[in-house]
């Protein structure tokens, strides 16, 4: 269902008026009304998505009870034991049992993500000729509810948390229409007690909700779903000759296509959400104003970010081999490559997995692995870096040196896109060697004249004065100033302005562009 | 009073301020950019000030230039009017009929097949300008029971033209520097029909809801629009499920129902191919099945109707001397239906039909700059019979030079003496022939060795649809 179509404010519509109706009502079960909104809006996407959340909701709530009983059942045994060989000998039994569920947990629910994902490309990679498919598309949210599930299947099992016991309440946290579509991968900890809250409707809060809804589809709408024309017609088709300096452009707008799709996309789930009180977890933090690439992915897609460090990054670092390798490290090369190397290493794999996550194509991969070696480079090389600034008298903690950073790390996350959005592998090779060394700056125009006619050309205009506003908004952002806290306390017709502004803007944007897709959708 | 309850008030009038600003500049928006004179506002502003009306004519654009009332009404002394609009869907004119139904003595309902108006999802922005101009004139229960219809269409609630709905200048606007003429002929008065010839160039008004252009279309452009652009998708379940409505409607009051498809140029009923037989098989079947006559103008055999190149304007539509040649050919077929009750005679099979075209309908033309040079590759519509030989020239500054002479070879590849602009162009025609050329297109490619674009050059019309991201 597109959120920019009738059908879907209707049902925004009737489902908040029945949350809120309930909740004055009995003022109590409004998570019901979520509950029943989410699975009516997976009804609308295609019933078949049912079958596979169903078997991750059961399998993971089990899980996760299963580890709850096991750990009852150890602290009876344990309280029952006379020795402590013989508490630790229980201890080590129903540990053995809960290693076991986790394991079969994440077989079975990565099992099921990585056929539905990977099995046509891997296939293909095997047999090139085949013609065999899965013959599976890919169900609704599958990559960001699986995470969701893991994570809560994983924190139950180190007991950060008790296990929720109603069912229906641990498919609404799974399932919770918002998130479905492009994330934020949310946490049980930080989402659940909101989602089975009761509230009523507060106009300050629906307000801001509604701000940032209008703010994602500008951003969705009025420069992603057109810019995307120029991408596509720059990309689609490339040669062996193809001027570096239309490579250039093609990424620089890229760049803001992306953004603006996915960061667009979310600020809309994350305003749906807030317009039922929900607060869900931010996924971008102004990403290109970003220092340095390891900040930059603390700033883009921040809960799969987290999510990796959490899951990935720290379960590695901490196993014994890898701590023991750092010591030996340490003894032998020093400090810092003892500390930093296993980290490195770390990095590496949980890049490896981001753009595996996005795909097993052989771009991701390498889109995943150039960030990996690019921080861990980074890391490595930091008492060079620390030496050269001493030695060219940089002041580190000047405005100048805060630019640089900016405009470095821009630089750095660009040529990440280029293995990101170039798919195939030959024409990869011709842009980075047409950037470098055919790079014609001549021959720009006459290439975007091929893609760009007059009419996307006045689109383009628009995207252009969107791409302003959005820039001006997040300096303001970056300088920490509550933009849409300040909104909301402007007078009703500088506010009314406002609105009709947005509305304009995006309503033109449908001139120009389709109302495509969004990126992340069914990912 | 409360502070709460002041606070209540205060929100409640901010809701109604901010709304009632967003509402303003929605309709200041439209009224600055919806073009004065729409034809759909001549259609609905003509035809209230019509008094008795026996003959009513709907469709899209294709059926708004192809039907001249004034020619059916001089042969069958009727009252007609043709109530067709551009980008009018299949549930509007079912909206339409019924209106006209209700108001006047409706004997006869010719509607237009525009086979494209059946697809999925093409028009930009259903039931935008031609619902608004209608509601002008309704009652708000008239709008209510409107709507109601066209809303039961699933697809199209799911879709972003719901929405756009309330934002019509999204469908139709004029550009940027008509905008202060078009609030100028709103503000003074202007007659819609005036103002519609003023915002279409070249569109002329004469009567009964029929206006059209003179234009002949250039078959030699260096662009060119087609159905192929446009693609070609199956037809919608529920546009057909309108059409049977429209049906059922006329059976219901006892209206004599005639579908009627009109012409398009030979090349674009070429590039439709397979789909055109399937269209066809479904749609006659439908009309044939609610009782009414399906005539198909572009399947007609030559003794009705004789498609000429000189009779369109475009693409697909029809100018005023095709539109005066086809009344004629219509009148006369409907007279000979009521005469014997059968005209299946006179038309024949769509392979029937593209095989007798002995002509090169249209010329393509598409280069690819690659290392070697500029490689060029043609192709043309034309009968199944026909087999083409193409010519190739390149315009380097002064003026064209064959560079590959008459052969049944589609490609060339030119390598340039140096980097810079270059004109490139295709001449087409029969094998045998000796005319210089049947048709011909060219545009121009910048060289440069080394660095040529990988992208070929394609006619690509505005407006196509561009694809989502890689994911």
């Amino acid at each position: 269902m597109q959120f920019y179509s009738l059908a879907f404010v209707l049902f925004m519509v009737v489902a908040l008026v029945a949350y809120y109706g309930i909740g004055r009502l009995f003022g109590k079960g409004q998570w019901v009304v979520l509950l029943a909104a989410s699975l009516a809006f997976y009804a609308f996407c295609g019933w078949q998505n049912f079958v596979f959340v169903g078997v991750t909701s059961v399998s993971t709530w089990i899980g996760a009870l299963a580890f709850a009983h096991f750990d009852g059942q150890s602290k009876e045994a344990r309280s029952q034991a006379e020795s402590r060989d013989e508490k630790k000998a229980i201890k080590r039994r129903f540990v053995r049992k809960k290693r076991l569920v986790l394991l079969a947990m994440l077989v079975l629910n990565f099992g099921i993500l990585s056929y539905i994902k990977y099995a046509d490309v891997l296939v293909r990679y095997v047999m090139p000729d085949t013609t065999w498919t899965a013959g599976i598309l890919l169900p609704l949210g599958i990559s960001f509810y699986t995470f969701q599930s893991i994570s809560y299947v994983v924190d139950t099992y180190n007991g950060k948390y008790a296990p929720e016991r109603n069912f229906a309440k641990y498919l609404l946290f799974i399932s919770f229409f918002p998130q479905v579509i492009q994330g934020p991968i949310n946490r049980f900890d930080a989402l659940a007690e909101q989602l089975y809250a009761t509230r009523s409707f507060d106009v300050r809060n629906a307000r801001r909700a509604l701000l940032q809804i209008g703010y994602g589809a500008l951003k969705k709408y009025v420069i992603a779903d057109i810019v995307v024309w120029v991408v596509d017609g720059i990309f689609d088709n490339v040669g062996p000759g193809i001027p570096g300096s239309a490579v250039v452009v093609g990424i620089l707008l890229y760049a803001i296509y992306q953004y603006a799709d996915f960061s667009g996309g979310i600020d809309m789930v994350l305003g749906f959400a807030r317009l039922f009180g929900v607060q869900m977890a931010d996924n971008f933090r102004q990403p290109y104003f970003s220092v340095s690439l390891a900040d930059f992915w603390r700033r883009w897609h921040i809960t799969l970010g987290a999510w990796m460090r959490d899951y990935v990054f720290y379960p590695f670092a901490l196993l014994p081999a890898v701590q023991r390798w750092g010591k030996w490290l340490t003894r032998r090369c020093g400090k810092h490559i003892g500390r930093t190397l296993p980290a490195c290493v770390a990095n590496i794999l949980v890049f490896f997995l981001v753009g595996l996550w996005h795909g097993a194509e052989s771009h991701f991969i390498l889109w995943g692995l150039y960030n990996g070696l690019v921080i861990a480079a980074s890391d490595l090389l930091t008492p060079l870096w620390d030496k050269m600034n001493k030695a060219l008298h940089v002041n580190v903690e000047g405005k100048a040196h805060h630019v640089f950073c900016i405009v470095r790390t821009f630089i750095i996350v660009n040529i990440g896109w280029y293995f990101d959005r170039i798919v195939d592998p030959n024409a990869l090779s011709i842009c980075f060697r047409n950037t470098v060394f055919n790079f014609h700056p001549e021959l720009l125009m006459p290439a975007l004249g091929r893609v760009v006619d007059s009419h996307l050309a006045m689109g383009l205009m628009l995207a252009a004065i969107g791409t302003v506003f959005v820039f001006i908004i997040s300096v303001l952002k970056e300088r920490g100033i509550d933009v849409a806290g300040a909104i909301v306390d402007w007078p009703a017709p500088a506010r009314g302005l406002l609105y009709a502004v947005v509305v304009l803007m995006v309503a033109s944007s449908f001139m120009f562009g389709m109302g495509s897709g969004f990126m992340y959708a069914n990912f | 009073m409360t502070a709460t309850a002041r606070k209540t008030i205060h929100s409640i009038l901010g809701i109604v301020v901010a709304l009632a600003i967003v509402i303003v500049s929605v309709n200041a928006a439209a009224f600055a950019l919806c073009p004065a004179g729409s034809k759909s506002e001549v259609v609905w502003t003509e035809y209230r000030n019509q008094e008795s009306l026996d003959t009513i004519v709907l469709g899209t654009s294709l059926m708004a230039r192809s039907l001249d009332p004034e020619v059916v009404d001089n042969h069958f002394a009727t009252h007609s009017f043709n109530m067709s609009t551009p980008s009018q869907s299949v549930s509007e004119s079912y909206v339409a009929l019924r209106e006209v139904l209700d108001n006047h003595d409706i004997k006869h309902v010719v509607y237009g097949i525009d086979f494209s108006a059946l697809w999925p999802e093409y028009w930009g922005n259903v039931a935008s300008v031609f619902m608004a101009e209608k509601w002008k004139g309704d009652a708000p229960w008239q709008r209510f029971e409107d709507m109601s219809y066209i809303l039961t269409d699933y697809e199209w609630m799911l879709g972003a033209t719901s929405i756009n709905w309330a934002f019509p200048w999204v469908q139709q606007r004029v550009g940027p520097g008509e905008v202060a003429d078009n609030v100028r002929m709103k503000l003074d008065g202007t007659p819609v029909t005036k103002a519609a010839e003023y915002v279409e160039d070249g569109w002329i008004y004469h009567g009964q809801g029929y206006g059209n252009y003179n234009a002949v279309f250039d078959y030699n452009a260096d662009h060119h629009k087609s159905y192929r652009h446009l693609g070609m998708s199956p037809l919608k379940e529920e546009n057909l499920n309108y059409l049977a409505d429209i049906c059922d409607l006329c059976n219901q009051r006892g209206v004599e129902f005639v579908a009627m498809v009109p012409p398009v140029p030979d090349f674009t009923l070429i590039t439709m191919k397979d789909h055109y037989a399937e269209y066809t098989r479904q749609v006659k079947e439908l009309v044939e099945s609610h009782g009414g006559l399906y005539l198909d103008f572009n399947l007609a055999k030559p003794d009705v109707f004789e498609s000429r190149e000189s009779y369109f304007q475009d693409f697909e539509h029809m100018n005023y001397e095709g539109a005066a040649v086809l009344s004629d050919a219509f009148v006369e077929l409907v007279k000979e239906y009521e005469s014997t009750g059968d005209v299946s005679a006179h038309f024949m099979s769509y392979d029937e039909r593209i095989a007798g075209i002995d002509h090169i309908a249209i010329a393509d033309l598409t280069d690819k700059v690659t290392e070697s040079g500029i490689e060029l590759h043609a192709s043309c519509a034309t009968g199944t019979n026909v087999i083409p030989e193409y010519q190739f020239l390149v315009d380097s500054g002064s003026g064209y030079e064959v560079v590959q002479d008459y052969s049944t070879s589609d490609s060339c590849l030119y390598v340039p003496p140096a980097n810079g602009e270059y004109k490139v162009r295709v001449n087409i025609r029969k094998q045998g022939s000796d005319v210089e050329f049947e048709k011909h297109t060219q545009h121009s490619v910048a060289y440069a060795a080394g660095s040529p674009h990988g992208k070929p050059h394609e006619n690509r019309p505005h407006g196509e649809p561009g694809q989502s991201g890689n994911r």
